[in-house]
């Protein structure tokens, strides 16, 4: 099964904030979910590793929810 | 939110189940998401899981580790290890050296010291003080002590890694008072100083990061924007290092390594292929399955008991391991063995018995699926570990046994000071070697001369094939000819061993007996591993000394030159044979028995004769 990316994102989102199983991930973003400093940095790592592309320090501070690090990843592939 | 709720209390009776899970995904497929997914759920699950040895780990850094967490937690969940974390703030290691508890409860069982060294040394590694070494040092090994008396923790403490963009690298290679020169100069220095406590031990990050491929290992973006040193892929590396560090100091010591013997201490299988054509010895695929028991013998060495479980006739095993040559574990290295054609869980059973062991501190090693299968499933609590099918992954195999570090302190100490007893006199020896003979002498070279040994068969007829620079006369037989050459002649082969490794079988002689009163060597090769030892000469002494005792007047021999065989022209007469005919590269000569006058053994090697069974 190949997952799009969107599916992609949203498992790494999942394995990283305390997103509940029915919430919509729109709704994610840097003032919630326990997205801190920690969290973002492992987000920012694991999509790195996952889509196999590097963020310039812009653009991971810039990418903070999820709407926007998926125009991001998008963007990069 | 009635099914969230639903799936949180199922979750909570099985959280064995579900820690194993997590940890077979991240084992299936590695990436830091899965490592978070595993780490976050042992954040939710309880400080005790059953099947899981519990750990409070305490964590000093200079940078930011928070990245490592999720892979070191899940590197230690694949070890059986459920581990919680404490992390000091940073830099700040004295305060915790001095007051443990400052980083919070329940006391870590176990601390991670992480000295990076960027953060550590700062800028004066661009123009380091005199002192600077002994600084850090004194530091690093303040803030180590300060714990070894202070808790009664196990301590890892990863040493000071490689620069990730080193500048000026020439000259820092040349110039002892620059900055990598004094990074080593620390973490020989830690070594030396903290190796003396059983408490502690050290991540060495020159072999960690190497192993990875420094290129590869940091991430210098990452550290410019959050402090964070790593990339991403290297962190499962470093989490299993660090995990094999712990487990090794809290979980039970594995005590035995029990092996298959078929295609695992040697390639082929004994009792189908026979004992000349099973592979074993110091070429390929022999080769591998000598560093498999060279493996085995560093075990030995560390105080590990080996044992044999193998389907085999025992005695067909016990005296190929006895009289094959390129064998390196003899039966007297085992220290219980079950060879018959019994189920192997049972044969481990007993083992276990016999050794008066437990089974869990059992490790057992074959090639076969079905009977690693059949053990796990009969009994669970041996550690499986399956022989690679393919000798060439053998290496890798054998560097990613997990349990093997673990080890008994007075044991540990043992080999400790062995090897630094070794590793002085290897010192003595490289400064006290003035001329070649001495040098030889220190070498205490080993030789084993046999006659018509048919388990080195194929090694023979490799020689033949290859050697082409000590080579008389350049017959390249096949196996079938070496086997047809001893029933008719007589085959010599020359093993080679000296203080630091065993060379296998490095020489052939092959001896045309003829009628009996005169013999003539039809072909005489030395590999060229052994050359400038002045081993040829024992060979050939001893097919001339057997010459002399069958009461053969003269030997005859011959030199057909090739395009590499030069070194060998004047090998014959140098010894005393006198030239008989000279024609357009070949050349022939003669010795009569008890006249010779030449070249001889000047006794600096040991040589063993061994006549094999007929």
């Amino acid at each position: 099964m190949i997952e799009n990316t969107e599916a992609t994102l949203e498992r790494i989102f999942r394995s990283v904030l305390k997103v509940q199983p029915d919430e919509d991930m729109v709704s994610v973003s840097v003032e919630s979910h326990g997205w801190d400093s920690v969290a973002h940095l492992n987000l920012i790592l694991a999509v790195e590793q996952e889509f196999q592309f590097m963020m310039t320090p812009e653009e991971a501070s810039a990418a903070n929810s999820f709407r926007t690090m998926l125009d991001l990843v998008n963007s990069r592939r | 939110m009635a099914t969230s709720e639903r799936v949180t209390v199922a979750q909570a009776g099985n959280w064995s189940e579900r820690l194993r899970r997590v940890a077979a995904k991240l084992a299936s497929a590695p990436s830091h998401a899965n490592a978070l997914e595993a780490y976050h759920a042992g954040l939710e699950a309880p400080a005790t899981v059953e099947g899981f040895v519990s750990l409070n780990c305490g964590i000093l850094r200079n940078v930011t580790v928070e990245p490592w967490l999720p892979e070191l937690y899940g590197a230690l969940l694949r070890c059986g290890i459920h581990t919680r974390f404490l992390l000091g703030d940073y830099a700040v290691y004295e305060r915790y050296a001095s007051a443990p508890s400052d980083l919070g409860t329940p006391a870590p069982d176990c601390f991670l010291v992480c000295l990076d060294a960027g953060a550590l040394a700062g800028d004066a590694r661009h123009d380091p003080p005199a002192d600077m070494a002994d600084a850090l040092l004194g530091r690093i090994t303040g803030i180590v002590g300060g714990l070894v008396d202070r808790t009664s923790a196990n301590i890892v403490v990863t040493n000071l890694a490689p620069d990730p963009q080193p500048v000026h690298s020439l000259h820092g290679d040349q110039d002892t008072a620059g900055w990598p020169h004094l990074r080593r100069t620390v973490n020989a220095g830690l070594t030396a100083v903290l190796s003396a406590e059983p408490r502690v031990s050290i991540l060495d990050m020159d072999r960690i990061v190497g192993e990875f491929g420094a290129s590869r290992a940091y991430d210098t973006r990452m550290y410019m924007i959050a402090a964070s040193p790593f990339a991403v892929d290297f962190l499962p590396h470093l989490g299993r290092a660090f995990a094999a560090a712990v487990a090794a100091a809290v979980l039970p010591p594995k005590k035995c390594v029990v092996v298959d013997c078929d295609n695992t201490l040697w390639g082929g299988i004994l009792g189908e292929d026979g004992p000349e054509r099973v592979a074993i010895g110091t070429d390929y695929p022999g080769s591998a399955y000598r560093e498999f028991q060279l493996f085995l013998v560093g075990l030995f060495r560390r105080g590990f008991l080996l044992a044999m479980n193998s389907k085999n006739n025992e005695a067909d095993v016990l005296s190929f391991m006895e009289d094959c040559p390129e064998m390196v574990l003899r039966p007297a290295d085992f220290a219980a063995r079950r060879i018959n054609w019994e189920d192997k869980a049972a044969n481990l059973t007993e083992l276990a018995r016999e050794l008066n062991i437990g089974l869990d501190s059992m490790i057992f090693i074959d090639d076969s699926p079905f009977e690693c299968e059949l053990v796990k499933s009969a009994l669970p609590e041996v550690q499986v570990e399956q022989f690679p099918a393919n000798p060439l992954d053998i290496p890798r195999y054998v560097s990613a046994i997990q349990g093997v570090e673990r080890l008994s302190v007075g044991k540990d100490d043992l080999a400790r000071t062995e090897s630094i007893r070794a590793n002085a006199s290897r010192e003595r020896l490289r400064r006290g070697a003035p001329d070649l003979d001495s040098f030889l002498r220190s070498l205490s070279i080993r030789l084993t001369i046999a006659r018509q040994d048919r388990t080195a068969v194929r090694r023979i007829s490799e020689l033949c094939q290859r050697t082409n620079q000590f080579n008389l006369t350049t017959k390249r037989y096949g196996v079938g000819d070496i086997e047809r050459l001893m029933d008719e002649g007589v085959v010599y082969t020359m093993s080679m061993k000296d203080r630091f490794a065993d060379y296998g079988t490095i020489g052939v002689a092959i001896v045309d007996t003829g009628s009996g009163d005169r013999w003539e060597i039809d072909s005489f090769m030395l590999s060229c591993r052994a050359f400038g030892r002045r081993v040829e000469v024992e060979l050939l002494q001893a097919l001339l000394e057997d010459a002399g005792t069958a009461g053969v007047r003269s030997v005859g021999a011959c030199h057909v030159a090739t395009a590499k065989n030069g070194m060998t022209r004047n090998f014959f007469p140098d010894y005393g044979f006198a030239e008989t005919e000279a024609s357009d590269g070949e050349a022939r000569f003669e010795i009569q028995i008890g006249a010779a006058a030449g070249r001889r053994p000047d006794g600096i090697c040991e040589v063993r004769r061994v006549e094999s069974p007929t």
